[in-house]
């Protein structure tokens, strides 16, 4: 049983996250797994950061490769990750 | 942090008689400096401390280089993500970045400095990604919240 429960925000999102998952399965489970008990931590690979500006404030990025990424929230008090956006992401 | 300011000087002479007495001292309390032949210029000093100044002397180049671009109106060098920050999100950076900077001066400190250029560096890199922008954008619907299952690795 997992702590946190993963939800997708629409269809779009999981629409990224299933074309992530055709180019990098193993990365995208370890990502699951993450969100899955210990979303709100640092990686301690460097593969999270999290969004500083009052705008954006609460958004975290997670590396699942060099071309990919998966943006989440968290809502603490459902214990619940929204995944916002995934997909390749610009360096 | 303790600092060779810090530090307690000893004849060579005296280092060499109690010389487990003084590399204890090292350790547990301050760095140790050796005077030989009226010269005083040799410290023994905990090598993690060593690195906490040399990781703080380099991040002190990189703010020092920063600030000297961004007076001198030059595209920042130095922190080459941060044209991609808002007019906002840069005052709210120069905040965080000088509080954050103090801090760890203070106190030592170094990761908490990394871990603001690396979120600042993200935050910044999401203004390059209109797709990125426009989904946090998106309100929030549960009724279109689609649970996600543990993907399988197919071995």
């Amino acid at each position: 049983m997992s702590k946190y429960e993963i939800v997708f925000k629409n269809k779009k999102a999981q629409k990224g996250w299933d074309q992530i998952r055709q180019r990098d399965a193993a990365g995208v489970q370890e990502c699951w797994d993450w969100l899955s008990e210990t979303p709100l931590q640092r990686h301690p690979g460097g593969k999270t950061s999290m969004f500083r500006s009052q705008r954006k404030r609460g958004v975290i990025e997670y590396r699942v490769n060099y071309h990919d990424r998966v943006f989440y929230t968290v809502d603490k008090e459902a214990d619940l990750v929204i995944i916002e956006y995934a997909g390749p992401h610009p360096k | 942090m303790l600092s060779v300011f810090e530090d307690q000087i000893v004849q060579v002479s005296d280092f060499k008689k109690r010389m487990k007495y003084w590399l204890d001292v090292v350790r547990q309390t301050a760095p140790v400096t050796i005077a030989q032949g009226g010269k005083a210029d040799l410290i023994i000093m905990r090598r993690a401390d060593e690195a906490i100044h040399a990781k703080i002397l380099d991040y002190a180049r990189l703010v020092a280089r920063f600030l000297l671009g961004r007076r001198q109106g030059v595209e920042s060098q130095a922190l080459p993500w941060y044209k991609h920050l808002d007019a906002g999100e840069q005052e709210e950076f120069m905040a965080e970045l000088l509080h954050c900077f103090s801090d760890m001066v203070q106190t030592g400190d170094w990761q908490e400095f990394a871990c603001l250029l690396q979120d600042w560096q993200a935050t910044a890199e999401s203004n390059l990604n209109p797709e990125l922008l426009a989904a946090l954008e998106t309100p929030y619907r549960p009724e279109e919240y689609i649970p996600v299952e543990r993907p399988v690795v197919e071995v």
